[in-house]
């Protein structure tokens, strides 16, 4: 499948070292956010610790076929990773502290013809937060393809044990 | 006899090895599975107050008329029957169901059923060559099924049975008119998390089937049994072959059909590329070898996106939602195949499982959990997420390690022993919905799950309502698309079929219709339906009840029609769709009165305490979702969003009342001795009132 072209214009201003390293902290079990992957086989709240958790909870969500307007009845796999309006903007300002993201967040789903619809919505959401965590990355010279490739080289070596 | 029946059902007592059989037709009065389970066990197992793991305890793996047969959802499924060690407070008499080939492989082998009881001696298997059953030695210096896998297990089996040869076809009679065949054996196994009498330990039919819920792996290796295989060379014999085939094309033309795509509706049927394995193949795909697969006689190709180390249908379903919880979330999706492969070898329930990593992480975090803490364990928390934890963690359980020792008896009596359970299910952070089992769908938004789950002995797990009333509902605005039909269209299509009652008002889900006379009625119906028609006649929950269908005109499903009739076509009999309401609770009544056996009382019909208490308060360790229903107010059908109510104590107590009354049972929920004797369960009101129960 293509990649999606981004729909959010927001860019964000590259955080300090230290907001970076304080961006990407878990926050406390009483701050978690808490989404919902609603599946057919049921529906699953997901405690998100912290800013990297969400695009793991997003992971859960089928949107890169939201977009095409066939695509709910012609792709048929139908898994949302549902938050309420509002409720990752106001955890990002007052749990994360990030208040750019924050802001860019609502104002990018202001800018959604209709707030209910929902793939739009996640869109932006996740491609606000993969571009807030590739920058806090890369300020803390994390190289992201080093984990997946461990986690995939440890999960080979179990299936050939 | 040409009605679907083989004729007889097998019974192997494992303590003195002896193997006898039941005449079916002694119990053809409950139509198959279930009802035919339950009517076995009543006979086979004297007491009934015994426990899970007691020698006298008797497992049931039964089918019915249609397994076996082309009839769409039904040809592969096979229910199991035994008290369960996995329901809390008290080990219920309980059920599971999976799909694979498995039933069909009994009926071709002669069999209507299993029954099994005693416990042999040493580690056995069970090998059913078409007539032909022997016990067969498991243990190390047998033939080495004892302490592996189920994948290996059945790998071994496979060998063993067929000496070797995988690709020709094998002779299990004398000549090639006595019986040959070109098939491996179908396998039912537990894996290590069976023999450890881990009490959510599941049984494990080829990659990803499995009866999940109930723990019967355990109840398996508390008879020192690990696996049933069968090959069978025979057939089923149809009453009439040309209806079936008919219905089937009938079937074919106004349903889904892997090999002829028409679009759905919103929401309705989890169709995927490759097949509706999609419900594994966002997660648990590996990318090698995928392809769909599906139950024997279904089209639905349910289990497809897999192939990295299953053998046959890949896992599905709940089973993704383990790795959900173990891997994904935490950013580590390469680890979420392996990790379903992990559980479904050692025969662990994923369900238990999903519940219990976050409320465990919860603990962890508060600093309840971990090194020098309160509840002491030496679990890599910190890692939660990785490879290393999901190893750690799956082997303490099997293995009775650490925090395992207590979590192996489920997260409600591990909660009980650590003093935790009546905080953590007040708060919800333990998410026991009934009878120490998880939350599924919620009963505070969908009344015939959650009330139907409290009035039985497990989470019911049936999706009739789900899909259409709240899944396509709550989905179609999400992506801004209509409803297929305006509210009180929607329930008067509906409730046009819930016979005999016909009334839409059954589908009042507003905040006084889930405590309604009408609400009454339909739990009641619903429990009779489901009783018979998914869990004895046995079409799979994935794929019925139709009460939407994309594909017809008005969408006017194909429920009432399509249950009676591939039926009837394979029995001969006249069965209605009415009178299969009547068998289902007949049974229901039946399951009840052993519950009573076994020491029920009103206590055990209510939900745990959250759902009464937590709605969709605000801040942030909360959330809200779309849960669309229809609804009865102001004198108008209209669809709403039902979600952040939760139950009411006096309310929820008058409705039991009102249902006790409805299904005339007494004021204590016990069916009486009237009520049993018209439903023709004379026996079970002797024995109730034998022990003093009514």
């Amino acid at each position: 499948m293509a990649p999606e072209e981004a729909i959010v214009q927001t860019v964000l201003s590259v955080p300090t070292e230290e907001q970076a390293r304080h961006y990407l902290q878990d926050c406390a079990f009483d701050d978690r956010l808490v989404g919902v992957v609603m599946k057919a086989s049921g529906m699953l709240p997901m405690d998100i610790y912290s800013l990297e958790q969400t695009l793991g909870f997003f992971a859960h969500d089928n949107s890169d076929v939201m977009g095409r307007p066939d695509a709910i009845l012609q792709e048929r796999r139908l898994d949302v990773a549902y938050l309420a309006p509002g409720r990752l903007s106001r955890w990002v300002s007052e749990i994360i502290g990030d208040h750019e993201l924050a802001d860019a967040i609502d104002a990018e789903e202001a800018k959604i013809e209709d707030p209910h619809i929902y793939p739009p919505r996640m869109r932006l959401m996740r491609e606000l937060v993969v571009m807030r965590v590739l920058q806090c990355y890369d300020v803390l010279g994390i190289d992201p393809a080093a984990d997946v490739e461990k986690t995939e080289a440890d999960s080979q070596e179990r299936k050939e044990q | 006899m040409s009605n679907g029946y083989a004729g007889k059902i097998l019974v192997i007592d494992l303590s003195s090895g002896e193997v006898s059989s039941l005449n079916t037709a002694d119990y053809a009065e409950y139509g198959g599975g279930h009802g035919m389970g339950s009517a076995v066990f009543f006979d086979l197992c004297k007491d009934k107050t015994i426990s899970a793991f007691d020698p006298a305890n008797v497992i049931t793996l039964m089918t019915g008329p249609i397994q076996g047969t082309l009839a769409p959802f039904g040809g592969g499924r096979c229910e199991v029957q035994a008290i369960g060690p996995q329901p809390w407070p008290i080990e219920w008499f309980t059920r599971s169901n999976f799909g694979g080939r498995f039933a069909g492989m009994i009926k071709f082998a002669g069999w209507d059923g299993i029954a099994v009881t005693g416990k042999a001696e040493n580690p056995v298997w069970i090998d059913i060559r078409d007539d032909a059953v022997a016990i067969r030695d498991a243990s190390a210096t047998g033939d080495g099924l004892w302490g592996t896998g189920t994948y290996e297990t059945e790998k071994k089996i496979y060998d063993l049975v067929r000496g070797g040869d995988s690709v020709d076809w094998t002779l299990y009679g004398t000549s090639r008119d006595t019986g040959r065949s070109a098939q491996n054996p179908a396998v039912v196994s537990c894996g290590q998390a069976g023999e450890n009498l881990v009490r959510w330990a599941s049984l494990i039919h080829e990659g990803g089937g499995g009866a999940g819920q109930g723990g019967f792996g355990a109840v398996f290796g508390s008879k020192n049994l690990k696996a049933i295989s069968v090959i069978g060379t025979g057939e089923v014999a149809i009453a009439d072959p040309q209806a079936l085939m008919a219905a089937r094309a009938w079937w074919s033309e106004n349903y889904f059909d892997f090999d002829n795509y028409k679009p759905s509706l919103p929401g309705l049927h989890s169709y995927s590329p490759g097949g509706s394995g999609n419900i594994a193949g966002g997660l648990a795909r590996g990318g090698v070898g995928q392809r769909p697969q599906g139950c024997m006689g279904c089209t639905k190709l349910c289990h497809g996106g897999r192939g990295a180390t299953a053998e046959g249908p890949g896992s599905s379903c709940f089973d993704t939602w383990y790795q959900a919880q173990s891997g994904v979330k935490w950013g580590n999706p390469a680890a979420s195949a392996s990790n379903t492969d992990m559980l479904q070898s050692y025969g662990l329930n994923a369900w238990e499982g999903s519940m219990a990593l976050p409320w465990l992480v919860k603990l962890y975090r508060t600093g309840i959990l971990g090194p020098g803490k309160a509840i002491e364990s030496n679990l890599p928390f910190d890692a939660v997420g990785s490879d290393a934890f999901n190893v750690a963690f799956l082997d303490c359980i099997v293995n009775g390690t650490d925090i395992g020792a207590d979590l192996k008896e489920g997260c409600a009596r591990a909660a009980t022993k650590w003093g935790r359970y009546d905080e953590d299910v007040t708060s919800g952070d333990l998410a026991i919905a009934a009878h120490g089992y998880a939350h599924h769908y919620d009963a505070r938004t969908e009344s015939e799950w959650g009330f139907g789950t409290a009035l039985g002995d497990r989470d019911i797990n049936e999706h009739d309502i789900t899909w259409v009333l709240y899944w396509h509902t709550s989905l179609a605005p999400l992506y801004g698309q209509p409803q297929a039909l305006p509210a009180k269209e929607m329930v008067e299509m509906i409730g046009s079929t819930l016979l005999p009652y016909s009334d839409p008002m059954m589908l009042d889900f507003s905040d006084e219709g889930i405590y309604s006379d009408a609400m009454v009625k339909f739990v009641s119906w619903h429990r009779a339906y489901t009783r018979f028609w998914k869990q004895s006649a046995m079409y799979c929950d994935w794929g019925i009840t139709d009460w939407l269908n994309p594909w017809a005109e008005g969408y006017k499903g194909l429920t009432p029609e399509l249950e009676p009739r591939f039926y009837n076509a394979v029995t001969g009999d006249d069965t209605s769709f009415e009178k299969g309401i009547e068998i289902g609770t007949k049974i229901w009544n039946l399951d009840r009165a052993i519950w009573y056996l076994q020491g029920r009382t009103p206590a055990n019909d209510q939900l745990a305490e959250w759902q009464f208490r937590i709605g969709s308060p605000a801040a942030h360790s909360t959330y809200e979702i779309p849960y669309i229903m229809p609804v009865f107010e102001n004198g108008e059908w209209s669809y709403k969003n039902v979600w952040g109510r939760f139950l009411d104590h006096a309310k929820y107590d008058d409705f039991l009342d009102r249902y006790y009354a409805f299904e005339g049972w007494d004021a204590n929920g016990c069916p009486t001795s009237d009520t049993l004797k018209k439903l023709g369960l004379d026996k079970a009101a002797d024995e109730l009132s034998a022990a003093g129960k009514i």
